[in-house]
């Protein structure tokens, strides 16, 4: 029997102390498994589940506040395979906050139209890909990468094609799987090779591997591709250009609420993930250039990257008329935004400040997701209630709404405003604090501002032409009767965007909370253990 | 550098080997078309209509049950063997054997409870009915006396 034993390893029984870290994700897990069980109990199952999985991710996002001062909290988890750190904990949070409204934003859309009985699998799915979103934040080992983005992508292909009788649904669930089958299969072929040059999954232990030596005769040419693998993965995820195609067919045929979902939490959970595999990396590198691994090369291709990303994304959304459509390119325009300032985080140790891994580049992008998330669910919302109303997606069919619904028509100026990056609103802040960030680094970065103040400007065209139609084009349609609960989180949502702006300090002193990033170069020994925990180690 | 050599030179003999061997054939080989040649070579068989035919899909959720629970006994095995043992894997890591055993079982429990609560969702929501009838969904049908609603279904199903 101890030769078995021996042979596959101690089973590795995790403490408390271990568990504690994922509460959110735990509780996320039973909720998925509670969704499912509701129908059994409840006829009317649809609003049933839809009120189970309200529950759920709000307990997950309570007990992730409680947990997230415990001791031992921070650090790696799981023999390594997680890592927790307060720049994951703010993802999870701000994810957990997003679902919720996208479950409340279900209640005033698609509620009273789902077919009685889809509900417990639609939120079945909807909380896998949540979970698999929050896990991306934490994974700091290649077999959990490749899985947290699997559980998230398998049921967003499923969601986007959730409305069974619906043509251009069936289309865009084919197109986001076919793509995102592809675009796996060349990551974890890229992944394949980083095991195989450095015999390790932990990526952090890779890091620590490049810098100690040389890998072999045609090394550098086998790095370049696996790295090119996981960026074709990750960039399918965030949409960055090369790799963009399918994001306007999908965000136009999924449902409303499974666009606005697509839209903020899957870029989001990828950026994080891009950020958190780079950065520790690069940690494991010292942050320093390096024979065969040049991170100022890889810096180098994700700005630009970025910079062509909000460039196509803000060109793609000049000529389009369908408001699912606009925001589609616009989310493309906000993804790029955001990997210009990830191509900081792998080049430049002066973005982290002080011993604990604390990130202003980190914190640029995670204050601008916490304020795109805002700018997002309230747009979409608006965008539902008058498809809702009106049955159209056509900016045209939006002539006249200040005098059909007045509040509407404001909220959606704010968001359009907002997403322009004008001062009065939160998006201001957001956008211009990614580019100090860009700015003070000086060099090459302020490029980077360049092309996204240039595109600030292009934007302004699409996004300002919403509001024209709505204040300035006679309509003689007549006034819309549009759900309160809908307006009343649109106007939540608007009202998130003035305070957010109003309290810029709050705002800043919390991601500068929440900017640490657990790298694995700073501090060596094994995060403290439990006596329960054991290592598993192969005797 | 090396190693960019010897995948050039793999990759050029795989091209050169295959063209020249089918540039052989075509001028060494004899002309004699027939119309049995012409055919779709199907393991000799003669060919009965076009393979691009549908499938229903109500195979693929059996199939897709049955690899969840071929999945789960895979599971099993691994789990039997590490914890089968549990006085000596408790002496090992520094737990009492009932400890251990508890472990074991909760740990199982859980991933298979998880399973069952999946398996009796199909079951019960009628996913492995050959027909899936309205009766076994959650849908809200209004009941009237002398109407067999799993019938009404079959007889409504678009086609």
């Amino acid at each position: 029997m101890t030769h078995l034993l021996a042979a596959i390893g101690l089973p590795y029984i995790p403490g408390w102390d271990e568990l504690r870290p994922f509460a959110a994700d735990l509780w996320l897990i039973v909720t998925i498994v509670a969704v499912l069980i509701t129908p059994f109990f409840i006829t009317r199952s649809n609003i049933a589940c839809a009120l189970v999985a309200l529950a759920g991710v709000t307990l997950a996002f309570l007990s992730q506040l409680l947990v997230r001062n415990s001791p031992h909290v921070i650090g790696e988890h799981f023999r390594g395979l997680l890592v927790m750190d307060q720049f994951a904990m703010l993802w999870k949070l701000l994810l957990l906050l997003f679902v919720a409204g996208v479950i409340l934003m279900w209640f005033t859309t698609t509620a009273s139209n789902m077919h009685e009985g889809d509900g417990p699998e639609f939120f079945a799915l909807l909380l896998s890909a949540t979970l698999g979103m929050s896990l991306m934040a934490s994974t700091s080992n290649l077999l959990m990468l490749v899985l947290s983005v699997e559980m998230a992508s398998l049921p967003s292909y499923v969601l986007a094609g959730f409305r069974k009788t619906h043509r251009i649904g069936a289309e865009a669930s084919l197109k986001y799987v076919l793509f995102g089958a592809v675009t796996s299969a060349v990551m974890i072929y890229g992944l394949s090779f980083l095991y195989g040059l450095y015999g390790t999954l932990q990526v952090g232990a890779i890091g620590h591997a490049m810098a100690a030596g040389a890998i072999g005769v045609g090394g550098n040419a086998l790095l370049a591709v696996a790295l090119l693998g996981l960026i074709v993965g990750i960039g399918f995820k965030v949409s960055a250009v090369p790799f963009h195609f399918w994001c306007p067919d999908v965000f136009e045929g999924a449902s409303i609420e499974v666009t606005t979902f697509l839209s903020v939490a899957s870029k989001g959970a990828a950026l994080v993930l891009l950020i958190r595999v780079l950065t520790t990396i690069a940690a494991g590198l010292g942050f320093a250039p390096h024979a065969g691994m040049s991170l100022a090369a890889l810096a180098g291709v994700i700005g630009v990257m970025g910079a062509v990303t909000c460039t196509v994304g803000n060109l793609g959304a000049l000529v389009q008329t369908n408001i699912k459509r606009l925001l589609a390119y616009s989310s493309i325009a906000h993804a790029g935004y955001m990997l210009c300032a990830v191509s900081l985080l792998v080049r430049h140790k002066a973005t982290i400040v002080g011993e604990d891994g604390n990130s202003i580049a980190a914190q640029a992008i995670l204050l601008y997701l916490a304020v795109y998330l805002f700018m997002n669910l309230g747009a979409f919302t608006v965008a539902a209630l008058i498809y809702r109303q009106t049955g159209s997606e056509d900016i045209t069919h939006y002539a006249g709404l200040s005098r059909r619904s007045p509040l509407a028509a404001a909220c959606m100026t704010v968001f359009m405003f907002s997403l322009i990056g004008l001062p009065p609103f939160a998006g201001f802040v957001a956008k211009f604090n990614l580019m100090w960030v860009l700015g003070t680094n000086g060099g090459w970065w302020w490029a980077l501002v360049a092309v996204i103040g240039l595109n600030t400007i292009f934007s302004l065209y699409y996004y300002v032409r919403v509001v024209k139609i709505m204040y300035l084009t006679p309509s003689d349609a007549p006034a819309l009767n549009v759900n309160p609960l809908g307006l009343g989180l649109a106007v939540a949502c608007a009202a998130a965007l003035v305070l957010l702006f109003i309290g810029l300090a709050p705002l800043s002193r919390v991601t500068t909370n929440y900017g640490k990033l657990y790298l694995t170069s700073q501090t060596q020994q094994q995060p403290a253990q439990s006596t329960a925990m054991i290592t598993g180690e192969r005797r | 550098m090396e190693l960019l050599l010897s995948v050039t030179i793999f990759l050029t003999f795989g091209a050169v080997f295959v063209l020249a061997n089918l540039v052989l054939g075509y001028f060494a080989r004899p002309r004699i078309p027939n119309p049995e040649k012409a055919t779709v070579y199907e393991c000799g068989e003669p060919v009965i209509g076009s393979s691009w035919v549908q499938f229903d899909l109500r195979f693929y959720i059996v199939a897709l049950v049955y690899l969840i629970f071929d999945v789960e006994v895979a599971l099993f095995y691994p789990w039997a063997v590490a914890y089968g043992n549990a006085p000596a894997l408790g002496d090992a890591i520094g737990m009492t054997t009932s400890t251990v055993r508890g472990v074991a079982i909760v740990d199982m429990l859980f991933f298979f409870g998880v399973l069952l609560v999946g398996f009796a969702y199909l079951w019960r929501f009628g996913y492995l009915d050959w027909v899936r009838s309205a009766a076994t969904t959650s849908l809200k049908v209004e009941y009237q006396t002398g109407v067999d609603l799993r019938r009404e279904a079959r007889v409504l199903r678009e086609v």
